[in-house]
C-alpha cells in the first residue's frame, strides 16, 4: 500500500463514519468530531517529540510531525470504539463502559499501528525507543510497550472528549 | 531532601484543608493524581526529574513526589476558581483553572530548572527554542505544552467526578 492510498483510505473511512453517526440518528455529529480532533490535536502538541510519521504527501502535515490525516485517524479510532461499545452495552454505566473503550480502542490501534509501521509511516523518535524492551506484540513489529502507552493516551483524550461535549 | 519535603507537607496541609471545606476533596485528589500520573509517565522520555531522593521516584524518572506536586497544583486551582467565580459555566470555569494553573507550572518550572531538579532531553530543548521567548523569558513552546498538558488532566478529573457525583463546587465557610 502506498501512502497516497493509505490517505485517502483515512480520509474516506471517516467521512464514511460521520455519514454514518449522521444518519444513524446521533446528534450534533460535526461538533463531535471537531471535539475529538482537538482531544487528539491535544495529545499530539505534547507527544510529537516521541514518535516519527514519515512518507505522508506534504498536503497532509499540519506542521513539523504532526499530520491532520492521522489524527483524522486517530478519530476513527476513537469513533469506532465508542460505536461498538455504546451499540453492544447500551445499559452500561459509563463508568463502567470507560474500560471497554480502552480495551477497544487498544485493539483497533495496535492493527492501525501495526499497519503503519509495515508501510513505513510510523516509527519511533530515538529518545522513546531507547526506553522499549525490544519485545514485539506476536505477528505484528509493534513494540509491547504499545499496549501500556495506547491504554494510557486513551485514558486521556476519552475523558477530555466526553467532558467537553457533554459541557461544551 | 528539602524539596521533597516541603511538597509532602503542603500536600498533607492542602488535603486537610480542603477536606475540612469539602467532603470529596481526597477522592477528587485521588483522581487528579492518576490522571497526572498517566500523563508523566507517557510522557516520561521528553524530560529528567533529577536529583531527587531514591525514595522519591516511582518508577525510571517518574517521581511521585513531582505527581503530588502537579495534583497540589491542579486541585488548588480548581478550588480557587469553584470558589472565587462559583456562578461561572462549567467551560469557563474549566479554562479558568487551566489558566491559574498554567501561571503556577511557569513559576514552578523556573524554580525546578534553577535547582537542577528538572531537566530535559537536548531534542526537546531544541524544541523549546524553535519557538519565541514570551517577553524573553518564557518558552512560548512551553506554553503551550503546559496547556495541553493539564487540559488533558482537568478534563480526566471532571470526568471521573461526574461519573462518581463527586461534587467539588460547594465549600463549607463560603460566603453567600
Amino acid at each position: 500500500m502506498n501512502s497516497l492510498l493509505f490517505e485517502l483510505l483515512v480520509i474516506i473511512i471517516a467521512v464514511g463514519i460521520l455519514v454514518y453517526m449522521s444518519k444513524s440518528g446521533h446528534k450534533d455529529v460535526m461538533k463531535k468530531f471537531g471535539l475529538m480532533l482537538v482531544a487528539i490535536f491535544l495529545f499530539q502538541i505534547m507527544s510529537e517529540p516521541m514518535w516519527v510519521n514519515s512518507n505522508l504527501h506534504s498536503w497532509a502535515y499540519l506542521y513539523g510531525n504532526v499530520s491532520w490525516v492521522l489524527t483524522f485517524g486517530w478519530a476513527i479510532i476513537f469513533f469506532l470504539t465508542f460505536l461498538v461499545v455504546d451499540g453492544g452495552f447500551k445499559k452500561m454505566p459509563e463508568k463502567n463502559k470507560f474500560w471497554l473503550y480502552l480495551l477497544v480502542a487498544t485493539i483497533i490501534t495496535v492493527l492501525a499501528e501495526s499497519l503503519m509501521i509495515k508501510i513505513g509511516i510510523r516509527s519511533y523518535a530515538d529518545l522513546l525507543s531507547q526506553t522499549f524492551s525490544g519485545l514485539m506484540i506476536p505477528l505484528t513489529q509493534v513494540p509491547l510497550e504499545v499496549l501500556i502507552a495506547v491504554p494510557m493516551i486513551s485514558a486521556l483524550i476519552i475523558p477530555f472528549y466526553k467532558y467537553m461535549v457533554k459541557e461544551y | 531532601m528539602i524539596f521533597e519535603l516541603i511538597i509532602i507537607v503542603v500536600t498533607v496541609a492542602l488535603l486537610l484543608y480542603l477536606h475540612s471545606k469539602n467532603k470529596n476533596s481526597w477522592k477528587v485528589y485521588l483522581i487528579t493524581t492518576v490522571g497526572v500520573l498517566l500523563f508523566e509517565y507517557y510522557t516520561q522520555a521528553l524530560w529528567f526529574n533529577q536529583n531527587l531522593e531514591s525514595w522519591a521516584y516511582l518508577y525510571l524518572d517518574v517521581s511521585w513526589i513531582m505527581t503530588l506536586m502537579w495534583t497540589n497544583v491542579i486541585l488548588f486551582s480548581i478550588f480557587i476558581v469553584e470558589s472565587l467565580r462559583p456562578k461561572f459555566s462549567e467551560v469557563k470555569k474549566f479554562f479558568t483553572s487551566i489558566g491559574i494553573i498554567t501561571l503556577f507550572v511557569l513559576a514552578i518550572e523556573w524554580v525546578l530548572i534553577r535547582t537542577n531538579i528538572r531537566g530535559y532531553p537536548e531534542v526537546i530543548l531544541e524544541l523549546y527554542e524553535s519557538l519565541p521567548r514570551l517577553f524573553g523569558i518564557v518558552p512560548l513552546k512551553e506554553l503551550i505544552y503546559v496547556f495541553a498538558f493539564m487540559s488533558l488532566v482537568v478534563a480526566f478529573t471532571r470526568y471521573w467526578q461526574s461519573n462518581y457525583n463527586l461534587k467539588f463546587d460547594k465549600f463549607k465557610g463560603r460566603k453567600k
